[in-house]
């Protein structure tokens, strides 16, 4: 088998609050090579925000805990490396942009300080003179003046701040970028120009990317291979184009795509998916989504499906039911 | 800038003819002739009404007022009713007292404070972070005159370290030093505590943890900045507060500053020293209050002074 840039195993993560425990990821598997692009679409509190954090490790402190699973990168076992490798990962190796640009950059300290000191923590030895050549080398690819670099995050709107935190991410030329919701706080016609930046800068370097989104539409633009998570657990995943010819899928894919508007067709409403997500505090025993599936049987609320593949592509649900499965 | 430092400075002008005109009337107002308490009580009915025209007590209050503010821009601040002192001769020969007092406490405040308050915060639920909320508890209900006193009977009665009373040396001022700051150092630490937490949930210091950053890079670059914004506030009412609160500590050690000053004067109601008293304060406490602001923007660039 081929080594894998990423390998999540089996992921368990659950938040200890003083009421109960949450538990956000369940038993969550993905691979991800080098270069490569991976959408991971999933509706509000279905664990992807929480996956992207467990691969850094920064998961809030004594409360968001990692019970089960293995997060390999690069051969590094990122569950058990110490606060030493996971910093040296930090910044460098893995990096992430973060869903709300307006608080992610540090008030009082220049645009461009906030992008030095990743090149102040991970290049030690780097002269300052090419350290400041590197800033304005990365502001200019995101598309901000180098002359603005000694202004302040409320000096930029909200669409710059992003472009802020893409050059951040990316001025140590990592080998994985998380992103986590990189345009949800923005406005819609920013959208696309935010997501293009991304994907120009992700060619460029070579950056495998994991793009967090609950729009599908921008996974089939900027994705090669797709994961759809649903209450902490991935119910399909395959490449784009396996998962968007919409031959199989998985009923709460389905029930997704239902729900995008359609500019072809002249209905007048959207088909939602009826009801909630179930409560991560009090998880069902059997398909997390039998709840609200149009094809639930007796069996989906006591067994829990399996992921049955299909070549690349795997669904997890019985109506696809092989033999084996994972 | 400078502009902005211009038009709060001639702010001040308003504010200080506010509170003089209020504390002037009030003490003119108040029950009681002072021409009467000043002579005593066998003084005869004229040498009275001699002292009250050579204070110019038969004047209305606005006259005396304004005669009074006249004096003061001259840079004259009167002599005192009572033992005849220059005003503004005998605030001077004090004030060193009050602010050696007053400066010790606050650097107490701040360099005993803000550290524990940091060491708090970043050993969340430890034993520090316990001990100091136990002793901010203690301290912030712990009257400040029966702290000074029990200090006075621990460390100068039982141990002879300090002297009890006095302003000789810097030794004299240690234990008032410590009295005074004691309320303000518990609270200090407390908030520079909790600022600190606050600052540290926020997500710009995820995204510096995210970079690669270590927590002691994490504390000094990215939460302390930020944090300390509350903490240069109440550090600054503190400061202009130095006078108010060294009455009580003046007064137990036996200081001869300008808070005893001032409430000697207005317990025998002499006017001008009062007054004199008050109009340098006020200024005073609008110049810490512009400082404040001003090192606010400093701190942090999203304060634009002036607009």
């Amino acid at each position: 088998m081929e080594k894998h840039l990423l390998e999540i195993k089996n992921l368990h993560v659950q938040y200890n609050t003083d009421e109960a425990v949450v538990h956000a990821v369940n038993g969550l598997s993905l691979t991800l090579d080098k270069g490569e692009a991976l959408g991971i679409v999933g509706e509000t509190g279905a664990g992807k925000s929480t996956t992207a954090l467990s691969i850094l490790k920064l998961l809030p402190d004594k409360v968001g805990e990692i019970t089960e699973g293995s997060i390999v990168y690069d051969g590094i076992d990122i569950i058990k490396a110490n606060n030493h490798t996971m910093r040296e990962i930090r910044g460098a190796k893995i990096t992430m942009i973060f869903q709300d640009p307006m608080s992610s950059l540090n008030p009082i300290m220049t645009i461009g300080e906030q992008i030095h000191e990743v090149l102040e923590l991970h290049f030690p030895k780097m002269s300052a003179a090419e350290k400041d050549q590197k800033v304005d080398e990365i502001l200019g690819l995101v598309g901000i003046q180098k002359t603005r670099k000694n202004e302040y995050p409320h000096q930029f709107s909200g669409g710059m701040k992003q472009r802020i935190g893409i050059a951040m991410a990316l001025v140590a030329e990592p080998e994985l970028l998380l992103a986590d919701e990189p345009t949800t706080a923005l406005d819609v016609t920013i959208q696309a120009q935010i997501l293009q930046l991304m994907q120009e800068l992700q060619k460029k370097y070579n950056t495998a990317m994991i793009l967090i989104t609950h729009d599908l539409g921008v996974v089939a633009e900027f994705c090669e291979k797709v994961a759809v998570v649903y209450a902490g657990e991935v119910i399909e995943q395959g490449t784009v184009e396996e998962v968007f010819t919409r031959e199989k899928n998985h009923p709460y894919t389905t029930g997704l795509f239902n729900s995008i508007p359609d500019l072809t067709s002249d209905v007048e409403r959207l088909i939602p998916i009826p009801g909630f997500m179930s409560d991560p505090t009090n998880l069902p025993e059997g398909c997390k989504f039998a709840e609200r599936c149009p094809h639930c049987t007796e069996r989906c609320r006591k067994e829990a499906p399996k992921l049955y593949e299909d070549g690349g592509h795997s669904i997890r649900c019985f109506l696809y039911e092989t033999k084996g499965g994972q | 800038m400078v502009k902005y430092i211009i038009k709060r400075i001639l702010m001040l002008i308003p504010v200080i003819f506010g509170i003089t005109l209020f504390i002037y009337v009030i003490m003119s107002l108040a029950p009681g002739d002072p021409a009467t308490l000043i002579l005593g009580p066998d003084a005869t009915y004229e040498e009275i009404l001699a002292k009250r025209e050579e204070l110019g007590l038969n004047d209305p209050i606005l006259v005396r007022y304004f005669k009074y503010m006249a004096g003061v821009l001259h840079g004259d601040f009167g002599i005192s009713w009572y033992n005849e002192y220059d005003v503004m001769g005998e605030f001077l020969n004090r004030i060193p007292n009050t602010l050696l007092l007053g400066l010790l406490s606050n650097a107490i405040v701040i360099l005993v404070g803000i550290p524990l308050g940091i060491i708090a915060a970043v050993k969340q639920n430890g034993v520090i972070d316990y001990c100091t909320l136990v002793l901010a508890m203690l301290f912030s209900s712990m009257p400040a005159f029966w702290f000074g006193l029990m200090a006075q009977i621990f460390f100068c009665l039982n141990l002879g370290w300090f002297p009890a009373t006095g302003a000789e040396s810097l030794k004299h001022f240690i234990l008032p030093a410590v009295t005074l700051a004691s309320a303000s150092l518990a609270g200090q630490v407390r908030l520079t505590r909790t600022s600190m937490l606050e600052v540290n949930k926020l997500d710009y210091v995820r995204t510096a943890r995210a970079k690669g950053c270590s927590e002691s890079r994490i504390v000094i670059r990215h939460v302390l900045r930020n944090g300390l914004l509350p903490v240069v506030t109440s550090i600054g009412a503190h400061i202009a507060t130095i006078v108010g609160g060294a009455i009580v500590t003046e007064s137990v050690f036996a200081i001869p500053g300008v808070a005893s000053l001032m409430i000697n004067a207005v317990k025998i109601r002499d006017v001008p020293v009062v007054m004199g008293v008050i109009v340098v304060i006020s200024v005073f406490v609008g110049v810490v209050n512009l400082l404040v602001d001003l090192l606010y923007a400093v701190i942090d660039p999203r304060v634009k002074l002036g607009s």
